[in-house]
């Protein structure tokens, strides 16, 4: 009885293990992989990143399940992230052009000043340049999943205001690329270094009288309370801000699940590429119906001498990053006939 | 030989300890001439923020070797000040060794960052587009330092001296 009672213990057992076993060899364990982001999880972009990486796991069936890290919660700082995912010590980021200046000159050269001023003009202009970038970002060990654009860069101030060409003498104008400085200089403007956190005291001080952002920014980082005009020439798109992944960790997926990540990225391209002009748009209005900011929209003359008193600039800038610089900066020139 | 070595790691300090002081003086006079140009003549170095940080990164990593050999840093004696002959000397042994460790891991970091940035040509965003290999090869040569120290520490201490001074480590006032 005994006996009889222990082979039975034992053929349940076998039967439970096997049963435990078929679906685990079925089933792949999920690729898991964290990407690092530039805003937090509650600002706009970092909602749609949310929806994004929901949109992975749905189309990968759960095969890449992608964690979203607000700044700061890995030891990477923004400057650091091409780095950190060329590596691998992550495998994906979003990063705004601006923090990788110091890495590379090919990813960053649609900030020059007046030389692509909008969403649909970076549009134009990102076929050409795509693979030049990516060609430069594979040194890092990095490969571009998608891009997007945050919204255009204008002028944001207190005092009397920016409204023509002239106004712009003697007046100190936050900066923070050689780039943007250059561009003040040429303008007869003061460029004043000043970090994020020292902007709304040296603006109530009179040490600074403007900065240059989006209206998007100025909503979201409170700065509309030191702000009375805005002058909206369109100095530079804001873009394009990167979604990179490490390229080893690329190739290591299946095709099925990379196909699922690459269309998810494609969705979220478009979805950013509609909804933040639009909110720029809103975002102005609001500037200047609930906080009173007078907004001035440039004279196109006066933004053709702008670009006519940087074009020699975009080359000296280019002829610095060598021959591919060259190339890439002529190629934009051309294809938006400037 | 422990004397000769002692005296190179004095000097070697003493040095580091003067560039480290020279940093401190170029920091605060780059943050005088920012305040007053931007007061007086409404012109900004655009530099002062970004140099003063490359200036404290140097100032504080070059300043580790001498405020070791200074005596400088925080230590607690509870359990060292308590023991006496071979006891206190393989504490003071793991001391060093656990020390040369950290400080050799740490700066084989360094090292690291700073040849990735060399080799990658990495500069700042800020202005000055200060290529980064040259404030963090300045942390690194400071571990160097730090660790060339801590070596020379180690030798003395198996010499059967005492790391803080000319006292054997198996004094009992210590």
């Amino acid at each position: 009885m005994t006996r009889w009672l222990s082979r039975c213990v034992i053929a349940i057992a076998i039967v439970l293990l096997a049963a435990l076993a078929v679906p685990a060899a079925a089933q792949p364990k999920p690729v898991a992989w964290d990407m690092v982001m530039n805003v937090g999880l509650t600002h706009f972009v970092g909602t749609v990143e949310k929806e994004f990486v929901e949109d992975v796991s749905k189309r990968t069936n759960g095969g890449l399940v992608v964690t979203l890290r607000p700044p700061g919660e890995l030891p990477y700082k923004l400057t650091d992230y091409l780095r950190a995912v060329g590596k691998g010590d992550v495998q994906s980021c979003d990063v705004y052009m601006g923090f990788i200046a110091g890495d590379t000159k090919l990813g960053v050269l649609t900030g020059l000043p007046f030389l692509v001023a909008t969403a649909d003009e970076l549009k134009k202009v990102m076929p050409a340049l795509e693979p030049m970038i990516r060609e430069d970002f594979a040194r890092f060990g990095a490969d571009i999943l998608t891009w997007y654009t945050w919204p255009e860069q204008n002028f944001f101030g207190r005092g009397k205001p920016i409204t023509t060409l002239d106004d712009f003498k003697g007046r100190k104008i936050r900066t923070t690329s050689p780039e943007q400085s250059e561009m003040l200089k040429r303008l007869g403007a003061i460029p004043v270094s000043l970090t994020a956190p020292e902007v709304p005291s040296a603006a109530q001080r009179g040490i600074m009288d403007a900065v240059m952002t989006a209206g998007f920014n100025l909503l979201f980082s409170k700065w509309y309370e030191f702000t009375e005009w805005a002058y909206l020439p369109d100095i530079h798109i804001g873009g394009p801000a990167y979604i990179l992944v490490n390229k080893a960790a690329l190739a290591s997926l299946t095709p099925e699940v990379r196909k699922g990540l690459q269309d998810a990225a494609q969705a979220f391209q478009a979805k950013m590429l509609r909804e933040i002009p639009a909110r720029e748009q809103s975002d102005l209005k609001t500037l200047e119906q609930e906080h009173k900011i007078k907004l001035y929209k440039a004279n196109p003359a006066d933004v053709a001498k702008m670009r006519k008193m940087m074009e020699p600039y975009w080359d000296e800038w280019a002829k610095q990053g060598g021959p591919k610089t060259t190339e890439a900066v002529a190629q934009v020139r051309k294809t938006l006939g400037r | 030989m422990t004397r000769t070595l002692t005296t190179v790691a004095d000097r070697v300090a003493a040095v580091a300890g003067v560039v480290s002081g020279a940093a401190v003086v170029a920091m605060t006079a780059l943050v005088t001439v920012e305040v007053l140009s931007r007061d007086l003549f409404n012109v900004s170095t655009l530099i002062a923020d970004e140099m003063s940080g490359y200036l404290l990164v140097a100032l504080t990593f070059l300043g580790l070797a001498p405020t070791l050999r200074n005596g400088g840093f925080i230590r607690i004696d509870t359990y060292r000040a308590r023991l006496r002959g071979r006891a206190r000397l393989a504490l003071e042994l793991a001391i060093h060794l656990l020390a040369v460790g950290y400080a050799v891991l740490l700066d084989w970091y360094l090292w690291r960052l700073a040849l990735d940035a060399w080799r990658l040509g990495t500069t700042s965003i800020q202005v000055s587009r200060t290529p980064l290999w040259i404030p963090q090869m300045c942390m690194a040569v400071g571990g160097l330092l730090l660790v060339f120290d801590l070596l020379a520490r180690l030798v003395v201490v198996l010499a059967g001296g005492s790391a803080d001074g000319d006292a054997p480590a198996t004094s009992p006032e210590l």
